[in-house]
């Protein structure tokens, strides 16, 4: 049993999936908000090239990767694929577990699987110069290198707090040659104005937008080089970029004869769990029974300590009664703990496919996922980015289940990046800085009283 | 805005946040968005302490509900609204 299989480079996929093409219900366009009509092209025209803008809102399943992309590719692709018997054994769960090592990028994570085709797709286009903004630096990180490959300036608008408190990606990028400055800037009008307001602002994923934006669109009138603006996930064309994951998995798998009964990802914008699944949801489209899991992070004890009731979905009692796990509608608004990846920035067709049921969402609160990640680092041995540990926490839960219920499972999970610039966050989880809140019964039960007159959901 | 009597904890703890990738407090995702709390604040937080109470009280029942329950913007037109916005500070900075 092989512990790594590998695919040669001339095995890697030539074609990335879209699976706009294959969508149940078909991703309505966005609507301008100022014209009411759908947005078209030229409405993005100012911050993307129009070879980007033609893959974000393309019907076609299959769009062919350039030679000069996947010449970039192969400094660090086909990813490997790793059978994970460390962990099995000391799981001693009825599962068979692949995990798909992204953290052999340059940059540590899967980002550069888009960064590097925006880098090039901008370039062919004429541009000299991509400004983007980054939170902790992931993203900002893989642009950087990607410019570098392809000889565009980058120009990254870091959010301040992580600025300050995150040195070794921002000297990534310098590295990289990467111009990396704590936003708000005084660069832009965007930033200056934040400012004025406020002089130790501490910025925000919206404020370096904000600049980033404004920089790309104000670039010519200002006299810097063409510039255009890039965006590391959510968007139709990012996701496209990434599957060359998931199809690498599925070459993988049919080489050793298998195939997973379920695929984990962790879901922060859906980049890269859509990347390993999307490959995987066109074969459950098409009939192959397959468990597809997007895992975000929750603190809420709502799934552990809720009970199963009909219950309303809103605070003032105007939808109808629904059955789910509940604390009752008087505790916290229920859309915020339910469906939870709708509401903060999920990529719109990841979002679909959970609502159609084909993708699940589930919230991990955090201590499993450190648990999870240091389970995984003394067992495989490779540190995990913490949201990597989302999928493993996950992981660990569906290979539980698997022994649980009796049942042989193959699972199939994203090893998205690792954590070698995240120690920080390992620090705090061993001095016993994070915790999960620890519900009071007495709250939990003040909180039921609200539904207890309501009918019960017949379970199993 | 109401008043507030409610002392959540502001600057001695830290989580990770999944948006930006690294630590803050409670203080910053209060503010996160130009003085409005971040739309992930009571999902992030509630782990902590009573994050809904507290805003509701400091908040009005539609300041809440703007804040938490509301469908945020899709990313293609928050990009275009920063793209008309940008557009109108050249148009500005040319007319000066």
């Amino acid at each position: 049993m092989p512990v790594k299989i590998f695919l040669n480079e001339d095995e890697i996929p030539r074609q990335w999936y879209n699976i706009a093409a294959d969508m149940p219900n078909p991703m309505q366009p966005p609507l301008h908000p100022g014209t009411m009509q759908p947005v078209g092209p030229q409405d993005l025209a100012p911050v993307f090239p129009m070879n980007l803008i033609e893959q974000e809102v393309s019907q076609e399943r299959w769009i062919d990767i350039p030679d000069e992309v996947l010449d970039k590719y192969l400094i660090w692709r086909p990813s490997p694929l790793y059978r994970a018997v460390h962990l099995e054994k000391f799981l001693g769960c009825p599962v068979k577990i692949y995990y798909k090592n992204e953290g052999v990028s340059p940059a540590g994570s899967h980002k550069p699987n888009t960064a590097i085709p925006q880098a090039y797709y901008n370039k062919v286009f004429g541009i000299k110069r991509i400004a983007t903004e980054t939170g902790a630096g992931q993203w900002g990180s893989a642009l950087a290198f990607a410019c570098n490959q392809f000889g565009l300036e980058a120009k990254v608008y870091m959010v301040r707090v992580s600025y300050e408190q995150k040195p070794y990606r921002r000297l990534m990028m310098n590295t990289w040659g990467a111009t990396c400055i704590p936003s708000p800037s005084t660069e832009t009008e965007a930033g200056r104005k934040i400012l004025s307001m406020d002089p130790n602002s501490p910025g925000s994923l919206g404020i370096a937008i904000s600049e980033a934006v404004e920089d790309a669109v104000t670039s010519e009138a200002m006299g810097r080089p063409l510039t255009r603006y890039s965006l590391g996930s959510v968007l139709n064309h990012v996701l496209l970029h990434q599957t060359v994951i998931g199809l690498e998995a599925q070459k993988q798998l049919a080489k050793v004869g298998d195939y997973p009964d379920i695929v984990i990802g962790c879901a922060g914008g859906g980049s890269n769990f859509a990347g390993c699944a999307f490959p995987f949801v066109r074969d459950k489209i098409a009939g192959k029974k397959i468990d597809i899991i997007a895992v975000e992070p929750t603190s809420c004890p709502t799934m552990t300590k809720g009970r199963f009731a009909y219950d309303f979905g809103d605070t003032v009692q105007m939808t109808p009664l629904l059955p789910m796990h509940t604390l009752g509608h008087t505790f916290v608004p229920e859309p915020i703990h339910a469906g939870g990846l709708r509401y903060h920035g999920m990529a719109p067709l990841v979002s679909q496919l959970v609502m159609d049921g084909i993708i699940e969402a589930r919230a991990v609160p955090q201590l499993e996922t450190f648990n999870a990640g240091v389970t995984w680092a003394r067992s495989e041995g490779f540190i995990s980015a913490p949201e990597t540990n989302h999928a493993l926490a996950a992981l660990i839960q569906e290979a539980h289940k698997a022994k649980e219920e009796g049942k042989e499972k193959t699972i199939l999970v994203n090893w998205s990046g690792h954590g070698l610039v995240d120690l920080a966050a390992y620090d705090a989880f061993f001095q016993g800085k994070l915790s999960d809140y620890d519900l009071p019964q007495s709250a939990i039960d003040e909180a039921l009283k609200a539904i207890e007159a309501f009918p019960k959901p017949k379970l199993g | 805005m109401k008043d507030s009597s409610f002392s959540p904890p502001f600057e001695e703890t830290e989580i990770r946040c999944p948006r930006l990738g690294g630590p803050v407090t409670f203080g910053y995702c209060r503010i996160e968005r130009q003085q409005r709390p971040c739309q992930r604040a009571i999902k992030c937080w509630s782990g902590h302490f009573d994050v809904a109470a507290f805003f509701r009280e400091r908040l009005t029942p539609d300041e809440f509900d703007a804040c938490f329950l509301e469908q945020p913007l899709s990313k293609v037109v928050t990009l275009i609204e920063l793209i008309e916005q940008a557009r109108k500070t050249l148009e500005n900075k040319q007319k000066q």
